[in-house]
């Protein structure tokens, strides 16, 4: 369904070059779950944002992304725009900050919804509290009417997951949905991510620093360092016989409880 | 917020209803008073702020002079707000090429000297207030420009922005519903020190006869009657002195008040987190 071939971003400056994806290569498919993990700047979110083309100008990016048969890379903007979130949905790191803070959440719901179906906007108020009550926000038809910054962290990752939804994507892109969350918000977020992905039927790629977190819930995982994916298998592979050195360190640094 | 602003609000206020209210009230400030021709009364019961070399009331002068000046603030303001935040979302938004243009088009205009060119504009039209506000308006639209053309270029990096993108939202509905209405707070902040700048334009214009024409009053005309009697009769420079020394640092008062009490959250800036 997805496949990536040779993907390469670079980004240019009057001072600077960063290169940021050195040709990376991988392939998802239909009701797949794929993990990228990484530490932090090894360009796990550039080349994520890249399938849907939503780098700044000063990205250069080279290389294949055939989803459903086309080379998004190819695409115009306005052929883009049917793909984004209609298609391919991104939950992002922060999601307060992905959130616009002069708009209700109902606004930018309302809007986001009437902008993928022919639905009313009283219609598609309905919809958004129907959503905010599937990701377990309460009294959503009050709620829905408040502003990001009067909900927790938390909360907003569950409205963007809610907001993200409404498009029904047929792939979810979450790049480190959890990180920016304490523990067990973290763990209610990534449980409340697998029951939808079932739900809806999705694929996905989850992008995480932590091994842990991508482990459980991934058919495939993808080690990226320094722009470049040094290792790629199950987990079971992965876990089992590290190829790498820097995989092997990934998996120690994964927490352990010894009594 | 300070005492200060405070004051500058209270003062404006002020000034603005009694500048609104004034014509409703059967005053002419262009009535003279024969018996008192060239002859200026010092501040009295009967007139609070003394009478001019016509022996007009100068409270009465005053106040329709702030008619005025509120006037050609509140319209070449609007004017240069108008330039300005079409040039500066434009500029920003656009970026690349267009933006390094357009900059370098503001820098050449800010480098000329905008009190000559209005001046040398008045002398070649007929002077009248009309022309005044739209020249200061014309000639005072770049600060406004790259204010906003500021905020647009740091909102574009926001990542609510990409996050607008990422669900297919069309770039023009971006532009004005998502990035233009966070420029509010700086356009308000400019329009209360532009407003400053142009009433202080006005008065200049007004007092080297460029502007508002007798027997019309204005700040600035008024000035210009007292200079022949600047040791009989101080009250007549005094007064529209002190009103647009008032004003115009009221409006700067306020404008920076309204700064610190608008920004915080402005600055609260996030990027992409990686
Ligand atoms: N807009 C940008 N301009 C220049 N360099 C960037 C930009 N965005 C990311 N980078 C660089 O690209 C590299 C990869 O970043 P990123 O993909 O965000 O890392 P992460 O794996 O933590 O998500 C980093 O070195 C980062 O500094
Ligand atoms: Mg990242």
């Amino acid at each position: 369904m997805l496949s990536i071939r040779n993907l390469d971003v670079e980004f240019h400056s009057d001072q600077s070059r960063v290169h940021a994806v050195k040709g990376i290569s991988y392939e998802l498919s239909e009701g797949q779950t794929l993990g990228i993990v990484g530490e932090s700047g090894s360009g796990k979110s550039v080349s994520s944002l890249s399938i849907l083309k939503l780098l700044p100008s000063t990205a250069r990016v080279s290389g294949e992304v055939f989803w459903k048969g086309t080379d998004l890379i190819k695409e115009t903007e306005a052929a883009m725009r049917l793909v984004r979130g209609a298609q391919i949905g991104y939950i992002f790191q922060n999601p307060l900050s992905a959130l616009n803070p002069v708009f209700t959440v109902a606004n930018q719901m309302v809007e986001t919804i009437c902008l993928h179906s022919d639905a009313t906007k009283e219609e598609a108020l309905e919809e958004a509290i129907e959503l905010l009550d599937k990701v377990k926000i309460e009294n959503p038809r009050k709620r829905i009417h408040d502003y990001p910054h009067q909900f927790s962290l938390g909360m907003c990752q569950r409205i963007m997951i809610a907001m993200t939804l409404s498009m029904k994507p047929d792939l979810l892109i979450a790049d480190e949905p959890t990180a920016s969350l304490d523990v067990t918000t973290q763990k209610e977020i990534l449980e409340l991510m697998d029951s939808l992905k079932e739900e809806y039927q999705m694929s996905m790629i989850l992008i995480s620093h932590d091994l842990g977190v991508v482990a459980e819930r991934c058919d495939e995982v993808a080690v990226m360092y320094l722009g470049e994916i040094v290792e790629m298998g199950t987990p079971k592979d992965i876990f089992g016989s590290p190829k790498e050195a820097y995989t092997k360190i990934l998996i120690d640094a994964i927490p352990k409880i010894r009594f | 917020m300070t005492g200060k602003v405070w004051f500058s609000f209270i003062y404006l206020g002020g000034l603005t209803v009694l500048a609104l209210l004034v014509p409703f009230f059967n005053f002419d400030p262009t009535q003279i008073d024969e018996s008192l021709i060239g002859r200026p009364q010092a501040p009295s019961f009967a007139h609070w702020f003394g009478t001019d070399e016509l022996g007009r009331d100068i409270l009465l002068r005053s106040i329709y002079g702030s008619r005025i000046s509120l006037m050609v603030g509140f319209v070449s303001v609007g004017i240069s707000i108008c330039i300005g935040v079409i040039v500066g979302v434009l500029s920003g938004f656009i970026g690349g090429r267009v933006d390094f243009l357009v900059m370098r088009v503001l820098d050449t205009l800010m480098a000329l000297p905008t009190l000559f060119l209005i001046l040398i504009i008045q002398v070649m039209l007929e002077p009248s207030i009309f022309n005044v506000m739209v020249v200061i308006g014309v000639t005072s639209w770049m600060g406004v420009a790259r204010l906003v053309r500021a905020e647009v270029l740091s909102m574009k990096e926001r990542v609510f922005v990409t996050a607008c993108r990422a669900r297919g939202i069309v770039e023009r509905k971006i532009l004005f519903k998502h990035i233009v209405p966070h420029t509010l707070n700086p356009i308000i902040v400019a329009a209360m020190l532009g407003m400053g700048g142009a009433i202080l334009i006005e008065s200049v214009l007004s007092f080297l006869g460029l502007g508002v024409q007798p027997p019309h009053a204005s700040w600035g005309n008024m000035l210009e009657n007292s200079l022949g009697y600047l040791r009989d009769a101080p009250w007549m420079a005094l007064i529209p002195g002190v009103l647009i020394t008032l004003t115009v640092l009221s409006l700067n008062f306020l404008g920076d008040g309204l700064w610190l009490l608008l920004d915080p959250k402005a600055r609260e800036r996030d990027v992409i987190h990686t």
